[in-house]
């Protein structure tokens, strides 16, 4: 008898402390999370009067210094914090910010030789420790970013101002030293000048954790791998609808919408078009989501496949156009955008297919098998022994197609692309590899750089000024090569088109830039070496009685902040 | 004893030399690289690139970055994060104390779960209740644990709304003790059930073997209470060989476990790590590196220093094999 006693007080020892954990737990829990959909949990209960916004996302940025990270979850908190002289709305054009208007020619702006802009300010406007903000803060920021004491990720551009004046506190005139066509894309966060202790130096900052700005919220506390907790800027001169707004970190998407799901989120950063289903039905939730300027597409070697390719040597099958055309009209794009994307998105006019530089008159690529065929015929590629496959001088009409690996979407995608060209005697081979491999540096082997493929899919789009993206896709300096170069992976070189991005880069005329970028993606298109399949979509997840916000697909899911609010 | 700790304590000086300078290897022979992430973006130009690989050091020889970072290290500068520019440690302790928290937790209920089932399991062997304790256990011990707690998250959180899908706090709330363990409660119970079973399983074993010995059945035939003899007599002795694994199992409680972690979104040592490592932040890898390997060593030594303790069978003397 004796030792059952003991072995009973044990286990109910072990049971109390199970209890311990569990059952203060229940009764609190259960009735709130039942109410999921008011969201907050139990910050609800604590201060009713401002349920906070709670934002989950699947990274964390590095730094919250916009100018010390390029990750997009940086901006995308930096966004809610610091605003810049123009931001840019959801149709691609330019909106004053903290300028009171887009600098042009006409205006007085921009100067005749597009060396010198002109900013006006916004008067009146206060930092969020109620400090006004002047044009020295303007002034400050790009010394900060040129100080070399900083480790600042990207000067491009900023290293073509040579001074920067401010003759009084709401003028700034910047003053370039060679004319530099995306000009009015710089100064998209404008930092406090007395933010960082009188200094210019940012390294080790307690800004760069806890940044305040002119925009609608300050950053509170940052807890490392859990939240961002932001709370409304008292002096903001566009104050949000929220008390505060929360970045809740998880470890992956798929964690995120589970929050979305259980009512412990109420936004969900960047979804991927796999999740459309499961979300689409729910009614609880509310898809964001718009067709973005990133294109899905086909790039073709044009060099004989190598590790490393030389580009001197034609591909034996994709050298000749007239193969690379077949392939094109083979392929029947919006089979991908109904099927795999539901419809969501749009079938890729072009490589630039958005904003002010893009062309609606670029059509979609005709799909014609027929004429597919005929083409491939004429380029002697026959089907001599009735496998279904092309032969020319004993050699297969058997292309690989690679992209990276683990991405559902570009695996069907490869799938129905694969079906379509079998159709027209075309045999593709699947091969994907880790996007480290595909995307590696050339001492690293990477497949891209090395041209060590025929045919890769992948994502790319230009900025709202197509200009570094165009260059470093398309110009023949940026063929990769051990020296150095780009992600002209393609291998394509065409004096026309290395003379379109010139000449679009070589004003800030906009009109004249606009022509030059239409027969830059005209050209693209007829080299068949880029091949636009579809529109990316931008996805993001929100409960159905958050509102006030509107797609936009130039910035941030947190352009808008300041107008989210829980619907009453 | 003291001598044989203090050799063991100066052996570990240059056994972590070695564990820096393995990992520093390896950690720069993986392709990539801390600027790899900016290598397709338009914006970040080579004279971009050029720059920070000046400004990080990274255009430093290798044995000279190994060599700083070995001189800073000895006097107490672990350096900053290549991705942050925060102080490792200040990475690494912030991290260390919510790790403690999950995994000291888990480890607690672990052992109280795992003794009194693996002392059932030997004292009624054959019984309904061992079988359904080996069910148990291996159940907790077969089934992947990551798979379990989604689904856990998908019951427990997401239909029944009884605990929240992940985090530590309900963020914004002043400390709470009954919400942080509304929190722990998930991964918690998880991992006791995980690791319970296979304790448990060691007790049991460990104890049959003792329950045998002459000395119990003497302690029995002088008639002493069986709870004493199964306490006091049994169940001390039982539990030394318990003690080596829980030792070596220790430094977990800091290094963190990446699954639960991951899905749970636990901020832990496991998270910083699995990031730290795909950001190639040197920095921060090595520090976390020296840590995990200080705390196996110094557990180890302690697991060997308590055996001593409790079994006096055990000498331990400065000139025992190391």
């Amino acid at each position: 008898m004796g030792r059952k006693d003991v072995l009973l007080t044990m286990l109910v020892a072990v049971l109390f402390v199970v209890s311990a954990c569990a059952a203060p737990a229940q009764p609190g829990a259960a009735p709130e999370a039942a109410e999921a959909g008011e969201a907050g949990g139990g910050a609800m209960e604590a201060q009713p009067a401002s349920a906070p916004l709670i934002v989950a996302m699947y990274q964390e940025p590095e730094s919250l210094n916009p100018y010390l990270s390029v990750q997009t979850v940086t901006n995308v908190v930096a966004t809610a914090v610091l605003e810049g002289l123009l931001s840019i709305g959801p149709d691609g054009e330019f909106i004053p910010v903290l300028a009171t208007e887009v600098p042009s020619v006409a205006n007085g702006g921009l100067s005749e030789d597009g060396l010198t802009v002109t900013y006006r300010l916004r008067e009146g406007v206060l930092w969020a420790d109620g400090k006004p903000f002047t044009s020295a803060d303007v002034k400050f920021t790009w010394e900060a970013i040129m100080d070399d004491r900083n480790a600042v990720v990207s000067r491009a551009g900023y290293d073509q101002i040579e001074s920067i004046e401010t003759p009084d506190d709401y003028t700034v005139v910047v003053k370039f030293r060679e004319l530099y066509a995306p000009a009015l894309t710089l100064f998209e966060y404008i930092l406090p000048a007395h933010g960082f202790d009188g200094d210019k130096d940012m390294t080790g900052a307690a800004f760069n954790r806890t940044p305040f700005g002119t925009g609608p919220f300050v950053v509170k506390e940052w807890t490392s791998g859990e939240s961002i907790v932001l709370e409304a800027n008292p002096n903001a001169w566009r104050p949000p609808k929220v008390d505060r707004l929360i970045f809740r970190i998880t470890p992956s998407r798929e964690a995120s919408v589970l929050l979305l799901k259980s009512g412990e989120a109420e936004v969900v950063w960047d979804l991927i078009e796999a999740s459309i289903p499961e979300l689409q039905d729910n009614p609880d939730i509310a898809l964001w989501s718009t067709p973005s300027s990133r294109v899905e597409y086909l790039g073709l070697n044009l060099a004989q496949r190598g590790d490393p390719a030389d580009p001197d040597q034609p591909h034996p099958i994709l050298g000749d156009i007239r193969v690379r055309q077949a392939i094109s009209l083979a392929i029947d794009r919006n089979v991908l955008v109904d099927e795999l994307l539901y419809g969501m998105s749009t079938v890729a006019t072009s490589a630039i297919g958005m904003g002010w530089a893009a062309d609606p008159t670029i059509a979609v690529a005709p799909t014609d098998p027929d004429q597919a065929r005929a083409l491939l015929e004429e380029a002697g590629w026959m089907d001599t022994d009735g496998d279904g496959i092309r032969e020319k001088d004993g050699q297969r009409l058997s292309l690989e197609i690679t992209t990276t690996s683990g991405n559902k979407l570009r695996e069907l995608s490869e799938q129905v692309i694969q079906q379509q060209l079998a159709e027209v005697g075309i045999e593709l081979v699947i091969n994907n590899v880790p996007s480290s491999t595909l995307f590696g540096s050339w001492a690293s082997g990477g497949v891209l750089q090395r041209g060590n493929f025929d045919i890769a899919m992948d994502t790319w789009g230009p900025d709202i000024d197509p200009d570094g993206f165009v260059s470093i896709l398309f110009h023949s300096s940026a063929i990769p090569s051990e020296a150095g170069g780009g992600w002209n992976f393609f291998r394509l070189r065409d004096p026309e088109i290395d003379a379109a991005i010139e000449e679009a880069r070589s004003t800030l005329d906009i009109e004249t830039r606009k022509k030059a970028y239409a027969k830059l993606a005209r050209l693209v298109n007829e080299s068949y070496a880029y091949i636009p399949l579809y529109n990316r979509l931008l996805l993001h997840g929100f409960k159905g009685d958050v509102t006030g916000w509107t797609p936009n697909p130039w910035e941030e899911l947190t352009w808008d902040v300041a107008q989210w609010e829980h619907r009453p | 004893m003291l001598p044989y700790m203090i050799r063991r304590l100066a052996l570990a000086v240059p056994l972590l030399l070695a564990v820096s300078l393995v990992s520093f290897v390896i950690m720069q022979s993986v392709p990539g690289g801390p600027l790899a992430i900016y290598r397709n973006n338009p914006n970040v130009r080579a004279e971009d690139l050029a720059r920070l690989e000046e400004k990080l050091g990274l255009n430093r020889p290798l044995p000279v970055q190994y060599g700083i970072w070995l001189r800073n290290f000895v006097t107490g500068d672990w350096g900053q994060s290549l991705a942050s520019g925060r102080p490792v440690t200040e990475m690494i302790g912030e991290r260390l104390l919510n790790t403690f928290y999950l995994m000291g937790t888990a480890f607690l209920l672990t052992l109280l779960l795992a003794i009194p089932i693996g002392v059932l399991s030997a004292m009624k062997q054959y019984s309904l209740f061992d079988y359904l304790a080996t069910l148990f256990s291996f159940l907790g011990f077969s089934v992947p644990i990551f798979w379990l707690g989604l689904m856990a998250i998908i019951v427990f959180a997401v239909e029944l709304g009884w605990f929240p899908a992940g985090g530590m706090r309900t963020i914004g709330l002043p400390f709470s003790l009954t919400d942080r363990l509304r929190y722990l409660v998930l991964p918690v119970s998880l991992m006791a059930f995980h690791s319970a079973g296979q304790y448990s399983r060691y007790v049991r074993s460990s104890m049959l073997e003792v329950i045998q010995q002459d000395y119990i059945t003497t302690a029995r035939a002088k008639g002493l209470a069986e709870r004493i003899v199964v306490l006091r007599h049994a169940l001390r002795n039982a539990l030394i060989p318990l003690i080596t694994v829980v030792a070596l199992d220790l430094p977990a409680l800091f290094s963190g476990t990446l699954l639960v972690e991951t899905v749970f979104a636990w901020p832990g040592m496991g998270r910083l790590f699995w990031r730290s490592a795909l950001r190639f932040d040197y920095p921060v890898l090595m520090g976390i590196i020296i840590v995990t390997a200080l705390l196996v060593i110094l557990f180890n030594l302690l697991a060997d220093v308590l055996y001593a303790l409790v079994d006096p069978r055990v000498r331990l003397v400065a000139k025992g094999a190391f």
